[in-house]
């Protein structure tokens, strides 16, 4: 009986033992053979002087009609390059920088990955992305971009990410809506300051019925927008330095809270959810006079029947016309086997041909002439639509990189400036006090 | 001389057979409670973002967590949940346990409705709770508030009140811990209950003269895991926190918790160091705040037969 305990007992502890090493033994041989995978992959492209097929695989943030759009893009790719295979995937962009992260953690990233410019931040000091610079033909391709575009990925001369595009939101307006109320519509071409905003919304609101509001507005743009045209931003445009707290950046701060608590605005902490959609949707949902959006919702609008027109966003008094926008890119991840077919991808998604296809369905190109011709394009195509992003579209600025943790704060802070919980010269102190610890964090953090 | 060394070769088997019947427990222990504890500890003194080789900082973890006002918001949020769900297990739990104790007609029925609510899981009874609380003026219970005249409330997005509707979120789990505690009610002893009737007492003089003092093993239990349990909520949060912004914890960190900072810092920031910290603050706090109900319950608890002694 003692014996047969023992027995037992061995059996037992021998039989974990035999599992966990089966389980490391099983990880390391799926380790070698992709790893071997990874090997023929790369000479897969050219045996004895044959070109042979290569398949990338892509990563993008992108949902419905956007995805389709995306992926016809890549066929177009395909056509012009029928020994390449091009496997994309797309996420909501709300899930997208985990899978991002989690791909480049493992290893095992796409070939090509898109980027915001502020998530691309996150990755520069971490020898992840390869210097498009080292590519064949890199000198010639980039020479045909904007400069600021270029250089935005552009770091201690390596070239860590391929700009492809501005994705830039205005105020758009419901041009029914404003008949409706009786409001004379805005010029499409010549900004209105604040002031001049709160008295159109007011007198908007005043000729709507019902629950209808007369503004879904994108706070944090609005707030940016008219601190750049202060001339005092809310960050440097390296993320690195608050510069709200100034006199104008507290006159723009105080602008935001007139618009904000006009009376005429979706309360703050509900403009992305509830039955006015949100800054992007609102207009679709025909209870909102005035959003604040991309061209990627036009064709929604369309759909929805919206008599829709862009106009440019306010100014404060005094203060420039900018445009605040979105500098997205594509980089190459170190981890690729695929480098030479991924850098014919991106070459020729930054190439005119690739960018006048790309500014048809998305954000403006950066290829200088795809660029002035896509904007002439355009704005003969849909005068409502694109004239409004034309009024300031020589002083396009992309927002800066900045940890989740501002972003909440800021988001706050707003809140509290339209309850009159904080005046705007607090706002500006609070933000600086409390929010340039975090980026000194969020800037060591990424930093070499 | 014989039997003797027969005896000890028994008992030097029986302890190795021991010793290889607890070896999974202890294979187990080492691996997933041990290594990690020692790994985390670690980390708390390096900088590691998964991309790049940890990079030894010292103390410098600690001091940006304990730098940080936001975790002192999840700290506070924290305990306000634990002692606030605590608190409602403990006084509603025992007296829906005592008024379900009593055998009448329906009372099994009674006892399945309290009990099954508490089988949902908290992410599925957050997003239950969203339309209630969240969704601005046009939450359900907003549009309850309006009917009535009443002027609608920033249920979640008012820091400070948001951590107060994950408190009265307890009490759907309320059911789990009558169940123990009828179960406890059910294991006294009825002649005390007979002597106390005998003595002239009412209902309610033997419901705190003879239940509750003999309740208290179990009420000291039901404290532990309440507490434990109070202090690693994080499903309830994160879901609520979900009608924010991506990533953040809510209007000005309002649904913060301990665990939900953790969650952000090591999978959003992907700052391990920073995580392990608050991830020993929570083992650390948890400790303290067991020792010291063991402490105060040296004074309170009663084990009927071993007083009666």
């Amino acid at each position: 009986m003692k014996a047969l305990k023992a027995f037992l007992s061995t059996s037992l502890v021998i039989a974990i033992l035999l599992v966990t090493a089966a389980c490391s033994s099983g990880n390391s041989s799926s380790e070698s053979s992709a790893g071997s995978g990874v090997e023929s992959g790369a000479q897969q492209s050219k045996e004895n002087g044959v070109e042979k097929e290569v398949t990338l695989r892509y990563l993008r943030w992108a949902s419905g009609e956007e995805e389709v759009n995306f992926r016809n893009w890549l066929d177009e790719f395909e056509n012009a390059y029928p020994n390449i295979k091009v496997e994309s995937e797309f996420l909501p962009y709300e899930t997208y920088s985990s899978k991002v992260k989690t791909d480049l953690i493992s290893g095992n990233a796409p070939d090509v990955i898109a980027f915001t410019s502020s998530e691309w931040v996150a990755y520069i000091y971490s020898n992840v992305f390869l210097d498009l610079n080292t590519m064949p033909g890199a000198k010639e391709a980039f020479g045909q971009l904007t400069e600021d575009s270029v250089s935005a990925f552009n770091v201690d001369g390596a070239q860590l990410g391929a700009p492809i595009g501005v994705g830039r939101r205005v105020p758009f307006i419901n041009k029914d809506l404003f008949v409706k109320a009786n409001v004379p519509l805005p010029s499409q071409t010549e900004p209105m300051t604040a002031t001049q905003w709160v008295e159109m919304m007011r007198k908007v609101q005043a000729g709507l019925e019902g629950d209808m509001m007369a503004a879904n507005l994108f706070p944090e743009e609005l707030l940016y927008s008219l601190a750049l045209s202060a001339g005092s931003p809310i960050l440097s445009q390296d993320g690195k330095k608050v510069m709200a707290n100034s006199p104008e950046g507290v006159k723009a701060i105080q602008a935001f809270k007139d618009i904000m608590a006009s009376g005429a605005q979706v309360p703050i902490l509900d403009v992305w959810k509830g039955a006015y959609g949100n800054p992007d949707s609102a207009l679709t949902t025909g209870k909102v006079a005035i959003g604040w959006t991309g061209t990627w919702s036009v064709k929604a609008m369309k759909e929805a029947n919206i008599d829709y027109m862009s106009i440019p966003a306010p100014i404060v008094e005094g203060g420039k016309t900018t445009q605040v926008g979105y500098l997205n890119s594509h980089a190459i991840p170190t981890s690729s086997s695929n480098r030479e077919a991924a850098w014919e991808l991106v070459k020729w998604m930054i190439s005119k041909e690739g960018q006048l296809s790309f500014g048809k369905f998305s954000d403006l190109p950066v290829h200088k002439e795809a660029l002035d011709e896509t904007q002439k394009a355009l704005e003969a195509e849909d005068p409502n639509a694109y004239t409004g992003f034309s009024a300031a579209k020589a002083s396009v600025v992309p927002t800066p990189p900045f940890p989740s943790d501002f972003d909440t704060l800021r988001t706050g802070l707003q809140s509290k400036l339209v309850s009159d919980k904080v005046t705007a010269q607090q706002f500006a102190e609070q933000l600086e006090k409390e929010g340039q610890p975090m980026l000194d964090k969020y800037q060591a953090n990424i930093g070499k | 001389m014989g039997s003797g060394t027969r005896k000890m070769g028994i008992e030097k088997r029986e302890k190795i057979a021991g010793l290889l019947l607890v070896s999974p427990w202890i294979v187990g222990f080492l691996l997933f409670g041990l290594f990690p504890m020692g790994v985390s500890g670690y980390l708390t003194f390096v900088k590691w973002d998964f991309l790049r080789d940890p990079q030894w900082v010292g103390l410098s973890n600690f001091q940006d967590v304990f730098r940080n006002p936001i975790f002192y918001t999840a700290l506070k949020n924290t305990l306000i949940i634990t002692f606030g769900s605590s608190l409602i297990y403990l006084v509603f739990g025992v007296i829906i346990a005592a008024m379900l104790a009593k055998d009448y007609l329906g009372s099994n029925v009674f006892r399945a409705i309290i009990f099954l609510p508490s089988l949902v899981i908290g992410t599925a009874l957050a997003m239950m709770m969203q339309p209630v609380f969240g969704n601005g003026k046009y939450g359900l219970l907003n549009q309850v508030l309006n009917l009535l005249g009443l002027p609608y409330q920033s249920w979640l997005t008012e820091p400070g009140q948001a951590v107060w509707v994950i408190v009265a979120m307890s009490f759907w789990f309320l059911g789990s811990g009558v169940i123990i505690y009828l179960a406890g009610i059910k294991g006294i002893d009825p002649s005390y209950f007979e002597a106390a009737m005998i003595d002239g007492a009412n209902g309610l003089q033997q419901f705190y003269k003879v239940t509750i003092p003999l309740l208290t093993p179990v009420l000291l239990f039901q404290s532990i895991m309440g507490i434990i349990g109070g202090l690693q909520v994080f499903d309830l949060a994160l879901t609520l926190a979900s009608e924010f912004k991506t990533g953040g914890m809510g209007n000005e960190n309002s649904l913060a918790t301990l665990v939900f900072y953790l969650y952000t810092l090591a999978f959003r920031d992907y700052n391990m160091g920073s995580a392990a910290v608050v991830g020993w603050v929570i083992f650390i706090v948890s400790l303290l705040l067991s020792l010291v109900i063991f402490r105060l319950s040296k004074k309170f608890q009663l084990f009927g037969e071993e007083e009666s002694k």
